[in-house]
Formats: C-alpha cells, structure tokens, sequence
C-alpha cells in the first residue's frame, strides 16, 4: 500500500547525475573451491536475495549413450528423479520440497544431464539431502516409472503434431546419419517399453558418478556450509564412471533440399551447415557472425530481408549450436505453403552474400555492443548465473570467463569476421529441410 | 565509443539539464479502493515481499510507476496502453495488434526499423506484446540509457507516422504469426473457438490476434483511428523497475513524456457489453487429422479483479495451485498417479483482467480412457471441493508456495515490471501487491467453497474436446 511518507521522498527533486558509462559486466568473483574429499566446485556468492541455486551436471550422460534398443533411457531415468527416493515415496518427496519452497528441474541434451536445485538460504541444508537421495537412491517405484514412461511416449504422440519438430528430427536424422547424435531424445514406444527397473538402476550407478559430476553455484551461502552440504553430496555417488566419449561426427550436409509433407498452412523450413564446437578458436568470432546473420535481433539480415523487406515471415533466425563431438550453424523460417520456395532463395542469397562480401564495420560493431552489454541483462536470476557457471565449467572457458568475455569479443576485427564468413557460409553444403502442406493448402474454412 | 557517434546522427541525444522543480499535480494513489481494508499491513512479516512501488500522474494524465531494484545496475522500461483487443471496433478484430506491429516502424525522429536497432547497438532488449486488455512496450538495459528509450517511446507516444507500404507489409507478417501461433496448431484453434462459445457478448471471446478474415482486411486508416483513439499520456502508464531512485525517474518521465500533449477530452472508449445470464452448459468439438493425444478442456467464467469481491479472487489462486497447480495436487494425485486415468492435468486462473477472469481445467486422457470419464471424475471433485472445501494441509501447502513467489519474483526486473504494470493499469493500483501475502494468508477453508460454489457452475462454462478427424477428408476443391 501507497503511504503518505513516499510523498516526501518527491518533494525535493535532485537532478539526476547520468553516471559515467560503466559496464554492467562488473562481475562478482566465481571461486574455485573443494570440498573435504577434493572436488571442485565453482561458486559465486551473491547475496541479494536469500536465494541460492545449484546446477549440477553429468556429462557422458545424455540420451546420445543411451544403449542400442533402449533409447529414451536417460530421459525416463531423470524424470524419476523427483519421483521418491530413500524413505520418501512420490508424494512425500514433493510435499516436502514444497513445503522447503524449492525446485528440482531436471533436462537432458544429447550429452549431458542437468540439473537445478533453486532454493532459500533457510532451506539450503534440507533440500540438497533431499537431492542427494534422488541422485543416489531414486525408487523406481512400479507405479512412477509406468506412470512417466506413459507420460513420455505421450509426449512423443504430442510432438508428432508439431511441424517444427517433425522437421527438426528429419534434420538431425539425416545430418547426423549412422551417429548416436541422430537419435531421438524420447525414444520410441517400443524402447521405452523396453527398458526395466534394472536399466533405470544401472543408469543411475553408471553415469551419476564422481568423476563425471560437476557443481557450480550462485547464491547467498557461505562458503563453508556450502562446501560442509556438497562434499556430503558428491561423496554419496559411486567414484568410477565408465562411459566412453562418442564417435567423432562426419556431418552429412550437402546442398539439398529434404521435404515432408504435413497438413498445416504454415510450413517449417529449417536449414543447416556445419559449425564450430566450442574449443575451436574462432568459435566467438563465428558467434559475432551468426548474430549478423540471423541471431535474434531485428536487425539481422535474415530478419531484414525475409521479413522486413518481404514481409515473408514473422519469426526467422539462425543459431550456432555445439556439442561434445559436433557444431552446426542452423537456422529456422516459419512461412506460408506457397512461398517456402522463396523463403529458401533469400536465404541461400543472404548466405553467399555473407560469405563473399562479409560484414559492414557497422554491423560488427552493433553486434559486438548488442553481444556484451545484454549478456549481464539475461543473467539477473540466480538460476541462470548457476548454469551460466556450469556451463563455463563444461567448456573450460575459466573461472574468468565472466570478466573476460567482453575483451575477448572486442579484439576481434572485421577481418576475423570475413575470414570466418568465406569458410563457415558455404553454400554448397547449406541443408534446407521443409515439413508443411503442399502449396495450395491453406486452412480455408469456405473449402 | 564511436557506436555513440552514429547513433548521434540518427538520433541526436540532448544531454540532461534538469533543474531542481517543485511537484506539480502529483496524485499519489494511496487510497485503496478495495472494499477488504480490514487487513492488518502485516508489521510483522518475516517473509521477503513483493518491492515497494512509487506512484505519480504527470499533469498531462501519464502515470508513473517506478519500483527500485538494485541487484544489477540496469532497468527495465515498460510502457503500457489502456487499449488491448476489447477495445477494437467490431469488424476490425486484430487492430490493436497490428499496431503494436506498426509502432517498430516510421516515427518523428526514427526511421523504420532504427528504434530496436537503436536498442541493439546500445546493449539492450526490446520487445512489445498485446492482450485483451492492454498493449505494451518494454525495453531491458543499462541503467545509463533508461534517458534514451524514454526519449524513444515518448517520441513514438506521439508521432508515429504510419505508411501505406510498410502496413501492407507488416500485415502478411501479421498473418503469418497467426499461422504460426494458431492456424498451425489443433489445440489452439480449440482455444480459441471456446474462448468465442465461452462469451456471449462480451469481446474477450474475439482473439488477442484477430480473425484471419478480419486482420486481411485491415487498413492503414483503421490503425491510424485506433492510434489516435487511445494511444495518449492519459492513456499510458510508464514502468520502471530496477537500480533507479523514484525521485530521479520522475524527473525524467516528466522531461521527456511530460510535454506530449493530452487530449482534450478523456479517451472515448466504446462501452463494453456486459454478459448476459449464462443459461446453457456448452460444448466444442474440435477435429483433425494432425492430432494425436486427445485432450479435454473445460473454461469457466470466473471473477476478475475489478468487479468482485476480493476474498474470492485469492481463495481461487489458492484454490487453482491445490486442485492442478502442483504433482501433489488433488487431481493430478487423484488422476494421474492413483487411478491412473490421465497422462497430465493443469488447471489456471485468469483475473487479472478489467472484466471477467476465466477458471480453466485441462487434461489429456491416458489412451483408451473417455472424455466421459475423464469428466465424470473431474466433475466429482469439483462438487466435493463445493461442499466440503480442501484440507487444511491442502491450504497450508499452499500458502507456502505462493508466499514464497515473492522472493523468487524479485529477481527479474522484467517481471516485476510486468506484475506492477499490470496491476496499476488494470486494478488500478498494486494493493494486492503490496498485501499479497497478508490476502494469502488470510484465505479460509469456507472462502475456497464460497468461491468455488460461484465459478464451478456449468451453467457458465465451455467444454472443448479435441480429437483426431478419423473420417477420410474430402478433397480440397
């Protein structure tokens, strides 16, 4: 409620003294600290609010080294995570995270498997045993791995309605042809129906270990209660982990066009290249570029051309996307059946354009400002910083990296950014994968 | 920094020469215009709230709302209009849309497309957004710029200059975000045909986006008209949340939005239609060929905000978290983990609105199951919640989780932005906000079966089911 000694604060109007331009980027410390039992956990102590978050990874853990015939395993096995663990049956472990207010989240990539425990300051001790037991003694009660095994080939039915998805599994079926990275994330009905208690068991001991964990948080804990609850956790898991790194990746692009067809008026046009992982040296370089290209902004040239000169689309955008064994640049445009063929020129156009003329000093520099000063905007939660921080733990970009970042981006020239061009945008390897209705169809209801 | 210099040709930015002033015609909205002001203002609150909020009205009508957040130097900028979908003429569904579309384009001092690249270059975020009720503006950045996008969305308050072309244009866009957002998707075209069965008169049963034959038909006129209509000082509230002080953000508002002159008349706003008695239960079937897990939906008319009693709406956003807000909630307990009849269930509550709100229940049948008895059994723990109410550990259960929303709350600046402009632009103030937990708190077991005995009445519902179109289809042509 409004009080009447508010209206005091107004009376006086002080001018207002612009600061002088500081970057946001003043980025607390994150610390590398160890537990009792020597493992490493990447921290940065923020204690604004009584929050604190805790994002954990494994890695060699995502649905890619899930075993032939049990697809869907890594999925089906986190998602029972929160399902009861130790004494606590499925209702009891949600009601008593509810009642301490905190979240659990789990998610699986083709690599990894996150998860992100949010909770208060209060709560802190409680609720990462809490996350201990689900890491080391999840129940797999009968009831729960039906109940989310149905769940997840639900899921799978529901996807299948989605064109973008249909289009997004043909791209990864055909660029990642004969690697694990082609599977899908779910599975099937038939392997998820394959897997057993005994699997779930199995999956838990092997890929949630020691030696493949990795912690970071952010939040208002002291380091030593920090430290006291996280070397309980870690030293509950099994020490050994025995996954093998995958395959490397032959990416099978080529200048082609895949079509499916769908009954929808929109279609689904998505394209490909191959792409950087992160260790490669001109990762961020290729960052800057993709943002020129298509990566958000109103002012990329997909969005420009597709959509502002054209009015073609409402959403186009472009991404570069890395995991363990691959990069890719991809990208996506959502337009009507009948100009899909038009869609697919500009962009093929837009391209080539990039790669032979480059980019205008002018569009680095908005992409260098857009690039540094927003990152620090998308990191105001906890949560994020967490992950964020994980993340940079993953990609052994340093404890630095946060401070660094900005530097490192602005010491790359216009040169960098060409060169890079002329070798990633080649069209003749450029994919177009198309999921809609055929040119005439359109939703008319006069039909 | 040389990205400075360019924008200082697009965009010549005067440097700030604010001298002390003295407050003029500053209406503080203190007063609360709720009937419930019985509740103690909770001296004794262990618990993190919701922030504190400053109110001001600028002598040309705007109002300010500034909510201080120091956890990073940045601010987010929202502008909201008292105009959303319910205030378009009939016949122009999607006007207000299209618009909000138009408003990235040609003003007074920017040319097409320079305001989001004026926001890129300078490190920030922008975006805009449309509702039954409201339409607005938002951009997140650097504390040091809120001068800038102040100067920007003031400019475009005023002098938007809308151009054939671009209209033209901008409407295929248009289009194909309603491709994109509904034509595409089964389960959205049942939404949106209940929504139309759920409202008799009322124009919240139009779509936010409007009809497909209707925004094809749009004119440059028409959003010239509506522009015109509503979007003015008076008609605007400005937002601003994050590392700021009130006082310093007053001047500002009043240095670059101050000036924008209101109209001579308040803003003539066509009456809304009232509802009529609901009398019928209705049902809408929705079939395609593309649909693959069946789903059932049901919407009921619920209070808004505005036009009842208060106690109702905070015995239905607790009720609304125990009956499908959680897995430990007593349907998806009772459905999903114990008869093992549904894959999923969700319930939500609608009430921030300036007319009614909407109760709704979904839920996706495992397969084999009926919608009859996905219903049956639905409706067989609305009556026992009408009658017996939930269990105190149910409510307690409750509390806690909404209780503790405010503190995560507070960690996006956008969001609060959001929260508090919404509040002020459709309640009218942020009591509710400022009271939150003391109203949670507050909510009975008897307030849960009071409200719930007004809104679960089939008499003023919509049932929706979605299923797959099994039949051969008839060629096209």
């Amino acid at each position: 409620m409004m009080s009447l000694y508010r209206l005091l604060i107004l009376l006086p109007l002080i001018a207002l003294t612009i600061a002088p331009q500081t970057s946001l980027a003043e980025w607390a410390e994150v610390k590398e600290i160890r537990t009792n039992s020597d493992h490493t956990v990447w921290f940065m102590e923020d204690d604004f609010l009584p929050i604190v978050s805790v994002s954990i990874s494994f890695t060699r853990a995502g649905y890619a080294h899930d075993p032939e015939g049990k697809q869907g395993l890594a999925v089906l096995a986190t998602s029972l995570l929160d399902e009861g663990a130790g004494e606590y049956d499925s209702l009891a472990f949600k009601t008593k995270l509810e009642a301490l207010a905190t979240n659990i989240s789990f998610s699986v990539s083709e690599d990894s498997v996150f998860i992100t425990l949010e909770t208060l300051t209060e709560h802190f001790d409680e609720a990462i045993e809490l996350l201990s037991l689900a890491l080391t003694s999840p129940q797999f009660s009968t009831n729960s791995v039906e109940r989310i095994r149905r769940q997840l080939i639900a899921s799978i039915e529901r996807n299948r309605e989605n064109p973008s998805y249909l289009a997004s599994r043909l791209l990864d079926s055909h660029l990642f042809a004969g690697h694990p990275y082609s599977k899908a994330k779910l599975g099937t009905k038939e392997s998820l129906n394959a897997i057993t208690r005994e699997d779930l068991q199995q999956y838990i001991s092997k890929h949630f270990t020691q030696k493949n964990i990795a912690v970071s948080v952010a939040g208002a804990i002291k380091k030593k209660r920090l430290l006291k609850r996280l070397d309980g956790l870690i030293a509950n898991l099994a020490p050994e982990s025995l996954n093998q790194p995958l395959p490397e990746v032959t990416l099978n692009t080529s200048s082609m066009t895949l079509r499916e067809e769908y009954p929808v008026p929109q279609s689904t046009v998505l394209f490909a290249l191959p792409g950087y992982k992160r260790e490669h040296p001109d990762y961020m370089t290729a960052y800057l570029l993709n943002y020129i290209l298509g990566g958000g902004s109103f002012q990329s040239r997909l969005v420009q051309r597709i959509r502002e000169d054209n009015g073609l689309v409402y959403s186009t955008y472009s991404y570069l996307s890395y995991n363990d064994a691959s990069g890719i640049l991809a990208g996506y445009a959502g337009t009507q059946n009948e100009n899909v063929d038009k869609v697919i020129n500009l962009i093929k156009e837009e391209i080539e354009l990039l790669a032979t003329n480059g980019v205008t000093q002018d569009e680095l520099q908005l992409a260098k400002n857009y690039i540094i000063q927003s990152f620090p905007l998308k990191l105001t939660r906890n949560r994020n910083l967490s992950s964020m921080i994980g993340r940079m733990q993953l990609d052994k970009l340093g404890t630095d990296y946060l401070n660094r970042r900005e530097e490192e981006f602005k010491k790359i020239t216009l040169e960098d950014v060409n060169r890079v061009a002329k070798s990633l945008l080649d069209s003749n390897q450029l994919l177009f994968v198309v999921v809609g209705g055929k040119a005439d169809y359109a939703f008319d209801p006069k039909q | 920094m040389t990205e400075d210099t360019d924008i200082q040709k697009v965009f010549p930015l005067r440097r700030i020469a604010l001298i002390a002033a003295i407050c003029i015609a500053i209406a503080v909205f203190g007063f609360t215009i709720y009937r419930y002001v019985d509740f103690p203002l909770s001296e004794s609150r262990q618990e993190i709230n919701f922030p504190d909020s400053h109110s001001f009205v600028l002598e040309n009508g705007l109002q300010l709302v500034v909510i201080p957040n120091d956890k990073v130097p940045a601010v987010a900028h929202l502008v909201l209009y008292r105009a959303g979908s319910i205030d378009e003429p009939v016949g122009k569904s999607g006007i207000s849309h299209m618009l909000e579309h138009m408003m990235f384009k040609e003003t007074g001092e920017l040319a097409v497309g320079e305001f989001s690249e004026i926001i890129a270059r300078e490190g920030g975020e922008d975006n805009a957004f449309t509702s039954s009720d409201l339409t607005g503006y938002y951009q997140n950045i650097s504390k040091e710029k809120l001068d800038l996008v102040m100067r920007m969305e003031a400019d475009r308050m005023h002098r938007l200059v809308l151009t054939e072309e671009e209209f033209v244009k901008e409407n295929n866009v248009v289009l194909e975000e309603r491709n994109l957002r509904v034509d595409n998707k089964p389960a959205a075209v049942l939404r949106e045909q209940m929504r139309a069965a759920l409202f008799l008169n009322h124009p919240y049963g139009r779509p936010v986006i409007g009809w497909k034959h209707e925004i094809e038909r749009l004119t440059l006129d028409d959003a010239k008209a509506f522009y015109k209509q509503y979007y003015s000082p008076e008609n605007a509230i400005v937002v601003v949340s994050g590392d700021v002080v009130a006082s310093e953000v007053l001047a500002l508002t009043k240095q670059h939005y101050g000036a924008i002159p209101s109209r001579p008349s308040p803003v003539e706003r066509t009456a809304l239609p009232e509802e009529p008695e609901h009398q019928s239960a209705r049902a809408v079937f929705h079939k395609d060929e593309k649909v693959n897990v069946p789903t059932w939906y049901r919407s009921y008319l619920a209070p808004g905000i505005n036009d009842h009693d208060i106690r109702d709406i905070f015995a239905l956003i607790t009720l609304d978290h125990i009956l499908a807000g959680t897995d430990t909630s007593r349907l998806y307990q009772s459905m999903v983990v114990n008869n093992g009849i549904a894959l999923s269930i969700s319930s939500s509550y609608d009430y921030l609105n300036r007319g009614s709100g909407i109760f709704s229940i979904s839920a996706t049948p495992i397969e084999g199951v009926s919608f009859e008895t996905i219903e049956n059994m639905i409706e067989a723990h609305i009556t026992e919640i009408k009658q017996k109410g939930i269990t105190i550990e149910e409510l307690e259960r409750a509390k806690t989780a909404l209780i503790a929303s405010e503190i995560y709350a507070r960690e996006s600046l956008k969001h609060l932005a959001f929260l508090y402009g919404s509040f002020y632009a459709i309640a009218g103030d942020a009591t509710l906000l400022d009271n939150w937990s003391g109203y949670i708190k507050k909510v009975t077991i008897d307030d849960v079966i009071k409200a719930s005995n007004k809104v679960f009445n089939s008499k003023q519902s919509v049932t929706g089911y979605l299923e797959k179109e099994t039949e051969v289809k008839e060629s096209v042509q």
